[in-house]
């Protein structure tokens, strides 16, 4: 939960509830893609030991899937308010500083996250256009970008909406 | 303006964003990309928003962090820290301060699983508060104890710093892996010598505990075992190139995650909650490492790494006060910033810097050295005030400890630090001697 939701409307509260459940359930789904490296790694090095048969491309498969899983761990970390911030120096502010401060960095992170989802889509178009492909399998590169830029959006979309409730405990 | 200049400007701005509580991550991209749109133009900087930061985060040797990550994780939801702080209190237990000293080898042997400190010292905390609190240990031994402890966890292999140092040096994981294993002795045996003289003068602060048959001693190894085995799995794995380090940790976490299901302790709820733990700490991470690539390239750019170098070496100085000159740079960062982000913002600079200067040695052996020394000193950072991480997180999960008792309480353990590294500035072949034997 982001900020004080006993003083927010009840839609306001829906949509926050909302957005925390998606923000979990796409890292948990990206927690899952680890867990599958996780998996066909150890097969791999087993086959590759015991039966002389890695699996093929298994570094370009781990390369791709890690991608896209911590793009989808983006959101819930900055749910969860995670991100390394020092507050030594800010601890004595009063909470309406440090929110004014706050609702500064929300909106340079939302902007941040805004330019980095734009020119994920960017580069996965160009990717696409340009038909690239991992060297071993051919996969093709934007089936990396894709996923990861639904993370980055989400991203975006949590970051707006931590911006928008520090603007709302501002004004009050 | 020279580019000295301009960058030395803007590392300052970033130092301030940062204070005033801006995410270290956004900081350094704000910074970063400023720096670079001034020096290449805005389309080259959109230029590498398109390919930077998902290239960074599907890297193959990144992709190491997660996983040790879920290790950790895994290894905390087994409960293996009670299980070694057992072993190590029924061997230790019965002598003054002996528990304050299964501590610190519990979470050695934690470590030896878990590659970062906070998560060390928390998981720690759990089991040995309580027991140290019943038999009246002093709040400042106890808690100064965990906080010093679980920088053990970022010390001893596998340690995410050095992962992330690695990388940005394009050192081998494998050698320095094996370089911080005797400064990790070193440092669990230093931090015993502590405890034992810390008590030997305030005998009240950590009396005797009763004292456990041989029996029950040994029968408290067989807990010891899988964790031990992981280790020399993972770790001589890595290291005799039988797999890569990002296999090597996909293999430990595995491993780990069979034992907590062995030990029945990995229910779905607890997968689930490591999950989610992992994505955080990895989000965490990565959020800067992007950053990272974006300050970088505008380091790279304005060619500052390069000019400082040429600067220090017309100066004259002699190499050492040069690497000493920077580790004390590290110590004083280290009291009011994090370690990751330090170490991605300064060992750039630094690095070329310090493996120009004329040890003797080859650059690898320089590069390695200077590796597990700024680690150090900037674990070191963890624990000193104002700041210090671990002390407050130690601190907030023991009832009734007063912060300043754990700042006190931590006085011991960096004395100990602090010989540990001048014993490695005198003496690099405790870095550099197991690395060399292959």
């Amino acid at each position: 939960m982001i900020g004080n939701s006993a003083e927010a409307g009840p839609g306001e509260v829906r949509l926050d509830a909302a957005i925390e459940r998606v923000g979990r359930a796409v890292a948990m789904a990206g927690g899952l893609l680890l867990v599958g490296v996780m998996a066909m790694t150890v097969i791999s090095v087993i086959g590759r030991y015991a039966f002389n048969a890695p699996i093929p491309g298994d570094y370009e498969i781990t390369e791709l899937v890690c991608g896209v899983a911590v793009f989808a761990f983006f959101p819930y970390c900055h749910l969860r308010n995670a991100n390394i911030v020092v507050e030594f120096f800010t601890a004595k502010l009063s909470p309406r500083r440090k929110t004014a401060l706050d609702t500064v960095h929300s909106f340079a992170f939302a902007v941040v996250a805004g330019l980095i989802a734009w020119r994920l889509l960017v580069g996965g178009l160009h990717k696409l256009a340009d038909e690239e492909t991992t060297l071993f399998l051919d996969i093709p590169i934007y089936w990396g970008y894709f996923p990861a830029l639904l993370g980055a959006v989400l991203l975006t979309v949590v970051c707006v909406w931590v911006l928008w409730r520090h603007i709302r405990m501002l004004r009050r | 303006m020279s580019n000295i200049e301009f960058g030395a400007l803007l590392f300052a701005v970033c130092l301030i964003l940062i204070a005033f509580r801006m995410p270290v991550g956004v900081a350094m991209f704000v910074v970063g990309g400023f720096g670079f749109v001034s020096l290449a133009g805005w389309s080259a900087f959109l230029n590498l928003l398109n390919t930077g930061p998902f290239g960074r985060v599907s890297s193959y040797t990144l992709s190491v962090l997660p996983l040790f990550l879920l290790m950790g994780q895994f290894a905390t939801q087994a409960g293996l820290s009670r299980s070694l702080f057992e072993a190590a209190r029924a061997w230790v237990g019965h002598r003054r301060g002996g528990l304050a000293i299964s501590t610190i080898c519990g979470c050695a042997a934690f470590g030896a699983i878990c590659g970062s400190s906070i998560a060390t010292g928390a998981t720690m905390a759990s089991v040995a508060l309580p027991e140290m609190k019943r038999y009246g240990y002093s709040g400042a031994l106890a808690t100064g104890t965990l906080a010093a402890g679980g920088t053990l966890g970022i010390l001893i292999p596998p340690s995410v710093i050095l992962v992330i140092y690695a990388i940005i040096t394009e050192q081998s994981v494998g050698k320095l892996f094996l370089a911080a294993l005797i400064p990790g002795i070193i440092a669990t045996v230093g931090y015993s010598i502590a405890i034992a003289v810390y008590v030997r003068l305030n005998p009240e602060a950590g009396p005797v505990a009763p004292s456990v048959p041989l029996r029950e001693r040994i029968r408290s190894l067989g807990a010891v075992w899988p964790v031990a085995a992981i280790f020399v799995l993972v770790i001589g794995g890595i290291y005799l190139g039988v797999f890569t380090p990002t296999e090597g940790a996909a293999i430990g976490a595995a491993a780990t995650g069979l034992v907590a299901i062995a030990f029945g302790r990995l229910s779905w709820q607890s997968f689930a909650s490591s999950l989610l733990e992992t994505a955080q700490a990895t989000a965490m991470i990565f959020i800067i490492l992007i950053s990272a690539e974006i300050y970088n390239g505008f380091l790279a750019l304005s060619q500052i790494p390069v000019e400082l170098a040429d600067v220090l070496a017309a100066s004259g100085l002699a190499p050492m006060s040069i690497l000493i000159g920077i580790l004390l740079v590290y110590l004083a960062l280290g009291c009011v910033m994090d370690s990751l982000a330090m170490i991605l913002l300064t060992v750039p600079v630094f690095f070329p810097l310090v493996t120009g200067l004329d040890f003797g040695f080859t650059e690898e052996e320089i590069a390695i050295w200077f590796g597990i020394l700024a680690l150090i000193v900037v674990e070191v950072g963890l624990i000193t005030p104002p700041i210090g991480l671990n002390v407050y997180v130690i601190n907030s999960l023991a009832d009734g400890v007063p912060l300043g008792d754990s700042f006190r309480g931590i006085v011991p353990f960096l004395l100990s630090d602090f010989v540990r590294v001048a014993i490695i500035l005198a003496l690099p072949a405790t870095c550099l001697w197991l690395p060399g034997l292959v």
